[in-house]
């Protein structure tokens, strides 16, 4: 059997696996170790995946994922999350939705210092979904609103998936973290705005909040100030080159640390839990990169993802409706696979095809964390829905998948924004150094 | 039985203990040498120390967070299965995801050999690198014992396949 012929059975077994419920990194590691040992040999093959786990627990680049992570937990434990909540409820409460867009501003105020959409989704449940049960707000708007808003968790920087997009393609990760700034601040709008055109629509659904007095909203501004300092401090010292993104993630683990003692609001097992849960999503992620990587070697030996390359360029199609079909892979991909698990699969294989199509790689990462993302709020897998039903185990999941409907429109009118402006994504990634 | 399991939950939690110091002394040993750095007096080898650190924090978690069901799976399809047939793709990919981290567990060990006998070293530290290898062998061997336990579980009708949480 020829190398070509393995990889592909190999893919193929791969499918099946993926759906056998055994975890997405045991798997591909494993296919990654038997396909390259068969290609290659069984010494090869085992001594390759020992450098793998080695090369990627202990790479300095990857070591950002733990500290990003880490700097998520400490914000929740410090209580960053409720006060963002509280600030935006002062300034949009009393708007057609208010609470929604509280919410949405909070999700997008906390993306900017985490870096995960299920702990965003996590965090807002707890302190959101209570407010607007209080205000009897309807269950799948709420709900809905919240398993929305964490997406904006990995587009708006810190993020986890442009991190090991990142280092699997080669790109500036303070680049992909510029990128997706923008695009970010763009889908809260767009998600504020169903909120809005929802109450509008069903009044019933969310009643009008408390109105807050202009003194009353500066004063609350001051619940941000933490965050912008740490935004700014992490962002502002990668951007202009004076950190790498390990010593912003450090950087910004340690400000958090600080902003939790000085505000009285980090307790030790707080602080236990935030160590704990960071340890335990890092090797989560950092498993699934090690059998992606694994799995990658053997694709490599096979030259699959050359000849793919090769084959689509050739094909008789305009390159933008080649974009469409490999968005349509993602967008069906995303909504059975984990984000991070469905990109690094598939980047080894889709990403030499999208740069010799001449597509923008930066770009393109915006792209496809975007339409993942749309994933993660439709059935079967939707893991935000999940974890929302997860702590609110009295509302039924349609109600939540109903309720994140409506937002999936808004995703699709940003990634179509992207496709005709692609420079909303690359504007401030071409102002960096 | 329930000594050896009892044992077992203790080694990964106190492995995941290690984890966390590790991430601890990474955060305060970079946000230390950046700040140093502004005083040009950053702390040499700090690159490397905290490449061995993480490597320590992804490598000695895995146990606990096979132990917390943490890993990413696609459930959607097996869920709808009969219950028979569930069983018996949970122990296929149980034996799977065991022989998958004993080859890890042996592979660690010989790499580490290789890597102890030539004397590689890191460059400015010169700090060897085989025992991170063989904590990582450690680390895998301890997660088919995890997934081991889980399937003596679901043998001794102890336990449902796919449960979370160990315990």
């Amino acid at each position: 059997m020829n190398p070509t012929t393995a990889g592909l059975i190999g893919l193929g077994i791969l499918l099946i696996f993926l759906f056998s419920r055994m975890p997405v990194g045991f798997v591909m590691a494993l296919l990654g170790l038997v396909g390259f040992s068969y290609v290659v040999s069984w010494e090869s093959g085992l001594r390759i995946m020992a450098k793998d786990f080695f090369g990627i627990f202990g790479s300095y680049s990857l070591t950002v994922v733990p500290l990003f992570i880490f700097m998520g937990q400490i914000a929740f434990h410090a209580g960053i999350s409720r006060r963002l909540f509280d600030t935006a409820y002062t300034l949009f409460g009393s708007l057609p939705g208010g609470l929604g867009i509280a919410t949405i501003g909070a999700c997008a105020g906390f993306a900017a210092i985490c870096g995960s959409t299920n702990a965003s989704v996590a965090t807002m449940t707890t302190v959101a979904l209570p407010e607007m049960k209080r205000h009897k707000y309807g269950l799948s708007l709420s709900t809905g609103t919240i398993a929305a808003g964490g997406s904006l968790g990995v587009l708006i920087p810190p993020s986890v998936i442009f991190i090991v997009y990142g280092i699997a393609t080669g790109q500036s990760i303070g680049k992909l973290f510029a990128a997706g700034i923008l695009p970010g601040l763009l889908l809260s709008i767009c998600f504020a705005l169903t909120v809005f055109i929802w109450v509008r629509l069903k009044p019933g659904s969310a009643p009008a909040g408390e109105k807050h007095t202009l003194k009353e909203k500066l004063r609350a501004l001051s619940g941000i100030g933490e965050t912008l300092v740490l935004f700014f401090l992490v962002m502002g010292g990668l951007f202009v080159g004076f950190f790498t993104p390990t010593e912003a993630g450090a950087i910004g683990a340690g400000g958090a640390i600080i902003i939790g003692l000085v505000r009285k609001k980090l307790r030790w097992k707080g602080f236990v839990q935030s160590v704990t849960e960071s340890t335990r999503i890092s090797c989560m992620v950092l498993v699934i990169v090690a059998g992606a990587t694994i799995f990658g070697h053997f694709m490599a030996i096979t030259r699959i993802p050359f000849m793919a390359a090769g084959w689509v360029g050739e094909l008789p199609l305009p390159n933008t409706a080649i974009m469409g079909f490999i968005v349509f892979i993602y967008l069906v991909g995303g909504c059975f696979m984990d984000s991070l698990a469905m990109i690094l699969l598939t980047v080894p294989i889709l990403y030499p095809v999208v740069t010799a199509l001449g597509f923008d790689p930066i770009w393109f990462g915006v792209i496809i964390v975007l339409v993942t993302e749309m994933g993660v709020i439709t059935p079967p897998v939707g893991i935000n829905v999940y974890v929302v039903s997860g702590i609110a185990k009295d509302i039924p999941l349609e109600v939540i998948f109903k309720g994140a409907l409506p937002f999936l429109l808004a995703i699709l009118a940003t990634v179509s924004l992207l496709m005709l402006f692609p420079q909303i994504a690359l504007f401030l990634p071409n102002l960096m150094r | 039985m329930f000594a050896f399991e009892k044992g077992v939950h203790r080694l990964t939690d106190l492995l995941n203990l290690v984890a966390g110091a590790c991430l601890v002394a990474m955060t305060i040993l970079t946000c230390a040498d950046v700040v140093l750095r502004l005083f040009r007096h950053p702390i040499l080898g700090t690159y490397e120390i905290i490449g061995f650190l993480g490597a320590t924090v992804a490598g000695f978690a895995m146990a606990y967070t096979t132990v917390k069901g943490g890993h990413v799976a696609v459930a959607v399809v097996v869920m709808r299965l009969s219950p028979r047939v569930q069983k018996v793709i949970f122990i296929i990919t149980q034996l799977l995801g065991m022989v998958l981290f004993a080859l890890l567990t042996w592979e660690c060990v010989k790499y580490g050999n290789d890597l102890r006998t030539s004397g590689e070293v890191s460059l400015t530290l010169e700090l060897p690198f085989f025992p991170v290898l063989y904590g990582l062998s450690l680390s895998a061997f301890m997660v088919c014992l995890v997934l081991w336990m889980d399937l003596w579980r679901v043998f001794t009708k102890r336990r449902e396949p796919w449960a979370r949480n160990g315990a």
